[in-house]
């Protein structure tokens, strides 16, 4: 092979390895106020939500993601289910363990096209919520915000686990009309 | 010969080269993904009440700042922010004249930077510290316990969702100090009740 041919290979290497690198750390909400960015409610873009759950998730935070899928999003219009297969997934759950983060868990649109967001990341934080009631009002939280909804602060009349700081469970009617009229 | 050696050894050195400079690329972002929204461990209905809650709040201003730990999860990962503060002025707690501050970054809230003077509402770190340089390793209590002061003397919250929060926005230096003091007398007084420690897994 020519030196021409080998410097050329290698360029051409060295571009693919950076466009991959970049696509990885590219930052997926591009600039604030822009569509599905921080504060900015954005929404599933299908009918059906599929939900994979990472291997390290434990029994405890799949029961507790299960039981809010299964009692408080699949009562209303929006139909979920769960799949084997992350690649299979609209929604994606892991765990983190972080006695130092400000949040017990987390909301993450990684794809989307305006406000409608075609993959989600949920994370929740182990560190804490030994209950389990509280990790099945976190899922619904966060699982919520995947319908576009967003948080109250201290709405105690009309109780919801959108609501912050409390744990509540279940949707207020003031979300479920939300979450069946968007689906 | 020598052709072919020089050749088979240029080869090698442009793969090393490129491998090299891959591996620099694929290092952790270190800033946060701009869009992570979560349930934070300590949502407050107003100052009384953060006050009250925080074991530690100084005005300080920000002398060094270092990459932290890597966190996150799966693609999304990204390393902390550990801050140097020189503490201008211990407001309450026992911090010391130099403290450091760990931040993850989330909820939106920028790292905090070398220059910038802030009011910081902190709770002690957990586990090792950030550093082993024998200061005092602190978190912020949320989003909410966070101000910049800008070269006029006036707050500018991080958080501003909450509506009290919002009407903090363009307080002066010396009010703040006010309200803050009304707000400590408060909890003295038992008049506001301080939110209870967020649960730990272990049940502690």
């Amino acid at each position: 092979m020519s030196r021409k041919a080998v410097m050329a290979v290698s360029l051409a290497a060295w571009f693919v390895i950076s466009a991959l690198s970049n696509l990885a750390l590219a930052n997926p909400f591009g600039t604030a106020g822009s569509s599905c960015a921080h504060y900015v409610p954005c929404w599933y873009d299908g009918t059906k939500e599929r939900y994979w759950y990472d291997s390290s998730l434990g029994s405890q935070w799949v029961d507790a993601s299960e039981y809010a899928r299964t009692h408080f999003l699949n009562p209303t219009d929006l139909a979920t289910t769960n799949v084997a297969a992350h690649a299979d997934s609209d929604v994606a759950v892991y765990i983190y363990n972080d006695p130092n983060d400000i949040l017990y868990g987390y909301s993450d649109c990684i794809s989307w096209t305006g406000v409608l967001c075609g993959h989600w990341h949920e994370y929740f934080n182990s560190a804490f919520l030994y209950k389990d009631t509280k990790r099945e009002s976190l899922a619904c939280h966060e699982f919520g915000h995947t319908t576009g909804l967003y948080h109250y602060a201290n709405h105690l009349t009309n109780p919801s686990c959108m609501e912050v700081p409390h744990f509540h469970l279940d949707y207020n009617a003031h979300d479920l009309s939300h979450i069946n009229d968007r689906y | 010969m020598r052709s072919r050696y020089r050749s088979v050894r240029g080869t090698a050195v442009v793969v090393a080269c490129v491998l090299a400079l891959g591996a620099c690329a694929r290092q952790v972002a270190t800033s946060p993904p701009f869009g992570i929204s979560g349930k934070e461990l300590y949502a407050f209905d107003g100052l009384a009440q953060m006050t009250a809650t925080t074991p530690v709040v100084v005005v300080g201003e920000v002398t060094a700042t270092e990459p932290g730990r890597t966190i996150g999860v799966a693609e999304q990962t990204w390393r902390t922010n550990v801050a140097t503060l020189e503490v201008e002025k211990p407001l309450q707690g026992n911090a010391g004249d130099q403290i450091g501050v760990e931040e993850t970054g989330t909820n939106g809230v920028p790292y905090l930077k070398v220059g910038d003077r802030v009011i910081l509402f902190l709770r002690p770190y957990i586990g090792d510290p950030p550093r082993e340089d024998g200061l005092n390793y602190f978190t912020v209590m949320s989003s909410q316990g966070r101000f910049a002061l800008s070269s006029d003397e006036t707050l500018i919250p991080a958080n501003v969702e909450s509506e009290w929060l919002g009407k903090m926005s363009g307080l002066q230096m010396k009010d703040f100090l006010a309200a803050f003091s009304a707000a400590q007398a408060s909890a003295q007084q038992g008049d506001v009740t301080p939110l209870p420690p967020p649960p730990l897994a272990s049940g502690g």
